[in-house]
């Protein structure tokens, strides 16, 4: 039974979204967490990770996603959170206080924008 | 899945208590999720306060799979869920100094491993570079800012974690303060 999933694709030659969706609890992030630390490794060092589609997000979750940024920070990229109106992943990640260093996007165009500063 | 809530002597109302073995990790985390989901929606428990709970729930449970011990492994954790009313201040903080009926649920999880008491956890701060975000230690600060109210006590061996989420009821507010 596959309850989370993952895809990707690329924006520009060093812009990547990522997109997560279903429910990214401990099951659901033992689909999705190696590919998705593999995805924001890779060469586009501005990544765009959408949680637009997930329907839970825990804090394994949440880990995954922190360690993924840092890596890319310390190779000279940036991640932007992108959450359209999805109160229940906003609420969750709002409780971890990480908006202050990955920032929170509403659309792709805002998300770009922050990206691109 | 379809749970059958039931009222209590106190005036609450309450579905049966469910076991889960955690020797199945991330299935019977899920599986207690979906539990929970069902028996709220039975008690009538808001999405809302529902979902902060599910959060709560499955923090707790991965925190008794990683840190209590093979015990904890090797015996079921109990789930208790009921709902009923209080009167109190409409927000979480207290801000609010009308009193208003409010509706809550309460969500009780006993497990048998190594002696937890979450109040002796302090929680890390919100980090002010990327570099300063510590990965660990999130599951608890998540449980404090998603419940009303979060109490352990130890009883026959047992870790007995209290989590309560509240929600303003539709109804005419009590008067008072």
């Amino acid at each position: 039974m596959t309850t989370a999933s993952i895809q990707h694709r690329d924006l520009a030659e060093d812009i990547r979204i990522v997109t997560l969706s279903g429910r990214l609890d401990m099951l659901g992030m033992d689909e999705v967490a190696l590919r998705f630390t593999s995805l924001t490794a890779a060469v586009p060092r501005r990544i765009m990770v959408d949680l637009t589609g997930v329907s839970f997000l825990a804090s394994i979750g949440i880990r995954s996603i922190i360690e993924s940024a840092r890596a890319l920070e310390r190779r000279g990229g940036r991640m932007v959170l992108l959450l359209g109106d999805n109160e229940a992943v906003k609420t969750t990640l709002g409780t971890t206080g990480i908006a202050s260093v990955i920032p929170f996007a509403a659309d792709e165009a805002e998300a770009r924008h922050l990206l691109a500063a | 899945m379809t749970v059958s809530p039931s009222q209590t002597d106190s005036g609450s109302r309450a579905v049966d208590p469910v076991e889960f073995a955690l020797t199945d990790g991330a299935w019977a985390v899920r599986a207690a999720s979906q539990w929970l989901v069902a028996a709220g929606r039975s008690l009538g428990v808001p999405p809302q306060p529902l979902h902060r709970l599910e959060v709560c729930l499955n923090e707790l449970l991965a925190n008794v799979i990683e840190h209590g011990g093979e015990r904890a492994r090797s015996l079921p954790v109990r789930l208790d869920l009921r709902s009923g009313s209080v009167a109190g201040p409409i927000s979480p903080d207290g801000r609010a100094s009308r009193n208003v009926l409010q509706g809550e649920a309460t969500l009780t999880l006993s497990d048998g491993g190594i002696r937890f008491d979450p109040a002796l956890h302090t929680p890390a701060g919100a980090p002010a570079r990327l570099a300063d975000a510590r990965p660990g230690g999130l599951g608890l600060v998540m449980v404090r800012q998603l419940s009303d109210a979060f109490s352990h006590r130890r009883e026959r061996d047992q870790n007995v974690v209290t989590v309560r989420v509240r929600w303003p009821k539709p109804t005419a507010g009590l008067h008072g303060g």
